[in-house]
């Protein structure tokens, strides 16, 4: 006999843990499943950065959505670093003021700060190209670890339930069923659910999932991989994610450890859902840091690895209802899927349950024109 | 740097590693450890070894080192990098901290491996056809209060103050332990006028050899089994410990709780083998409490999954060291037989003598094995090769 749920949400990364918990809020009796741990997908990768200042209205509202959320959740280490984006010259400034405005419109408390105040926030900043940056001290950071764990406590404690090493093979829709086979990872046995909601929350993983069930459409949505780098912890440094464009990186120190963690893009996107890590990134990533704080030489690195940003045409995130009835799809967030999380989670949860979201996600709905491209991937 | 094998690690395993390995043909070797001085374990073994006169009967672990070491050449000086002229390099001090695939370098055509080393100054990057993983282990600690008051030390760090540099740790040990490491380091301590107050073995039976433990009752060090270690007591450093004896259920048996005065507590229980490279890799894991916990799958070759990533030594699974010896024959031979065997039209017989040797090694594996001490490692291979058909 299959079991029955009114919803199932399949991936247990931001996305799919804070919709469940929403949805386990608004009354839904959910099952979350994952084929491996909880965060063992991107969101257990990602270097746990949390910013508002994106490009356009739509990211801006959503963004600074999650923060107030993340700023309600207790034991995920929430910490209100700041962003600092730094001018290295004219041009860049220049488009930093642009979106700027944009950004104070939304209401947003970011601000362009000259040369002492970036060397006052970042004292072992090397400033010698540095004319400025944009910096709003409301972003943050927040260990994803925490916030996912938060997650599972709250979709627990509301009565839903969780199982892990549970991989979707086979999804079928029945008029107004849908019923689920999971497949135990270790031991091999399957089971049924059924459910009249299928919320997909597949991460790297979402086109796969999205196979499962006939007549959909392919969703436009390529994993790249970004290795990221962790070092030993160190005395506070500087409080600000630093994000810079020459060289490309940004990193953070983790207020709770003391550790320095970052990233950069690759100039070549690299496709695909790949686990190993690189000795070009490793070498590469400490050289940029150096260039920009030389004083952080000594410092030990403890290990890096690579992670995925699910990208979409324009860089934003898909939600919404599919062409199939009951299935949802969430994801696509390009690299900012942690931090945008608990805000498009409770409004994709909001959509299911109550068919509108406490903000407007127009432009994240699978109907959209792909065009407009996100500024500040 | 470039080399063809690249050994890691310059204990008994990878020392016979890059010999067989260069013996056998190959142009370069490079061997890496993370201390100051190469032989691993074998630099502060200070007894006897057993087994057949073929495998260094009566040799003392030290002159074992000297033996591999002359072989690799004679009177070897331990500098940071020394280029050697019979081909094999040895980089001291240097720590091996990943290893990495071309392929996503850009460079397809390349099957080899790229390993970053840390050195005390820089990070260098070496690219290798083969690598031989024999990173030794590590040694378990102990969950009891106060473990980490100064004066609590591993069977390890005490053998290597005493035996290697001639420190003393401290003037009343205890021993956390009745392995052969516990048994064994327990008579150099009194060897060395160091007191011994007693060795403590959570079975209810001594885990060594029997030798080893006759030597120390000769001593008369009282040997305490179906006990374990409670607390460390001390202010600032060890003072006392306070031992508790267990049931048939290994649960503490209360009211028999008795303070020992020492000032130093040695933990001899257990080591695991060192495997964080080969995880991080992307080896096959296999999780076997009988090779000590988490060792990289691997066939008789001492092939990992990962085919140009072999294992040899107790980072393949605990053991000791001449069967660590016989795996590195085993690996420096794999690797000579898949580097010279695949290159068509060589007129050489390396390969052709690399499969002997290979072979020979596996059935002194065995013999060496079918002792009763053997039994667990047999057990635990057999385990390792059945979790992953």
């Amino acid at each position: 006999m299959a079991k029955v749920y009114d919803s199932i949400v399949i991936g247990g990364g931001i996305l799919g843990c804070a919709t469940a918990y929403e949805m386990a809020k608004l009354g839904s009796k959910v099952l979350l499943v994952d084929k491996g741990y909880i965060g063992s997908g991107s969101t257990g990768r990602c270097i746990g950065g949390i910013r508002q200042q994106f490009s356009t209205p739509a990211t801006i509202r959503l963004a600074m959505e999650s923060v107030s959320i993340f700023e309600q959740m207790e034991g995920i280490e929430w910490y209100p670093s700041g962003y600092l984006f730094l001018a290295q010259s004219e041009q860049e400034k220049i488009k930093y003021l642009e979106v700027m405005k944009i950004q104070q419109e939304m209401g947003l408390e970011v601000e362009f700060i000259e040369k002492k105040d970036v060397l006052s926030l970042v004292p072992m900043l090397n400033g010698d190209r540095v004319i400025g940056g944009t910096y709003c001290k409301r972003d943050g950071q927040a260990n994803p670890f925490l916030v996912l764990k938060f997650y599972v406590d709250g979709i627990k404690k509301l009565g839903g339930k969780i199982l892990t090493y549970s991989e979707a093979i086979k999804i079928c829709n029945e008029g107004n069923f849908f019923t689920t086979t999971l497949r135990d990872i270790n031991s091999h046995k399957t089971a049924e659910f059924k459910s009249s909601i299928v919320v997909n929350a597949g991460g790297p993983w979402l086109n796969e999932v999205n196979s499962l069930i006939k007549g959909n459409q392919q969703l436009p949505v390529i994993s790249e991989c970004h290795e990221a780098l962790i070092t030993e912890p160190t005395f506070p440094l500087f409080d600000p994610m630093l994000v810079s464009y020459s060289p490309s990186c940004y990193f953070q120190q983790l207020r709770g450890t003391g550790q320095i963690i970052g990233c950069y893009t690759p100039e070549q996107p690299i496709k695909g859902i790949d686990h190993n890590s690189t000795y070009n990134f490793a070498s590469e990533f400490s050289s940029r840091v150096l260039k920009l704080i030389p004083g952080l030489a000594d410092l030990r690195v403890l290990r890096s690895w690579t992670g995925w940003y699910e990208m979409t045409p324009d860089g934003n995130p898909i939600m919404g209802e599919t062409n199939i009835k009951g299935y949802w799809v969430i994801g696509g967030a390009s690299g900012h899927g942690f931090m945008f999380g608990p805000a498009l989670g409770k409004c994709l949860a909001e959509l299911i349950c109550t068919g509108k979201a406490c903000i407007s996600v127009k432009d994240f709905l699978l109907t959209r024109n792909f065009e407009e491209k996100e500024k500040f991937s | 740097m470039e080399t063809d094998v690249l050994v890691i690690g310059g204990g008994p395993a990878g020392l016979s590693a890059a010999i067989t390995a260069r013996e056998l043909g190959i142009q370069q070797v490079l061997v890496v450890d993370e201390n100051p001085l190469p032989g691993g374990q074998l630099i502060k073994q200070t007894h006897k070894f057993f087994g057949s006169r073929h495998h260094f009967c009566g040799v003392r672990g030290i002159d074992i080192a000297v033996l591999l070491l002359s072989r690799l050449k004679q009177g070897l000086q331990p500098t940071q990098c020394e280029a050697r002229d019979n081909g094999i390099e040895i980089l001291l001090n240097a720590s091996a901290v990943g290893i990495y695939d071309y392929s996503r370098s850009g460079d397809l055509s390349h099957n080899g491996k790229i390993v970053s080393i840390a050195t005390e100054s820089e990070l260098i990057q070496v690219h290798c056809k083969r690598i031989i993983v024999s990173t030794g282990a590590q040694e378990n600690m102990l969950n009891f209060s106060n473990n980490d008051l100064p004066g609590i030390y591993g069977a390890g760090a005490v053998q290597t103050l005493v035996n290697v540099y001639g420190v003393p740790p401290g003037k009343k040990v205890l021993m956390v332990g009745s392995g052969n490491i516990g048994l064994i380091v327990s008579y150099q301590l009194m060897q060395a006028g160091i007191q011994v107050v007693g060795i403590i073995e959570a079975l209810n039976k001594i885990g060594g050899y029997l030798v080893h433990a006759a030597k120390v009752r000769r001593l008369g060090i009282p040997i305490y089994i179906s006990h374990t270690i409670k607390e460390a007591i001390g202010e600032k450093y060890v003072e006392a410990a306070v031992i508790v004896e267990l049931n048939a259920q290994w649960n503490e048996i209360s009211g028999t709780e008795q303070k020992i005065e020492c000032d130093v507590i040695c933990l001899a229980c257990g080591l695991s083998p060192s495997t964080e490279l080969l995880h991080q890799a992307g080896c096959k894991m296999v999780y076997t409490p009988e090779m000590g916990g988490y060792v990289a799958w691997h066939n008789e070759r001492l092939q990992t999954s990962i085919d140009s990533i072999y294992v040899a030594g107790d980072s393949s699974g605990i053991e000791e060291a001449v069967t660590a010896i016989l795996e590195g024959r085993i690996a420096g031979a794999s690797c000579v037989y898949d580097i010279l065997g695949s290159r068509a039209g060589r007129v050489t017989d390396s390969p052709l003598q690399a499969e002997t040797i290979i072979q020979q090694s596996i059935d002194e594996l065995h013999q060496f094995r079918s002792g009763p001490f053997g039994e667990k490692t047999v057990k635990g291979k057999k385990k390792m090769t059945n979790l992953l058909s």
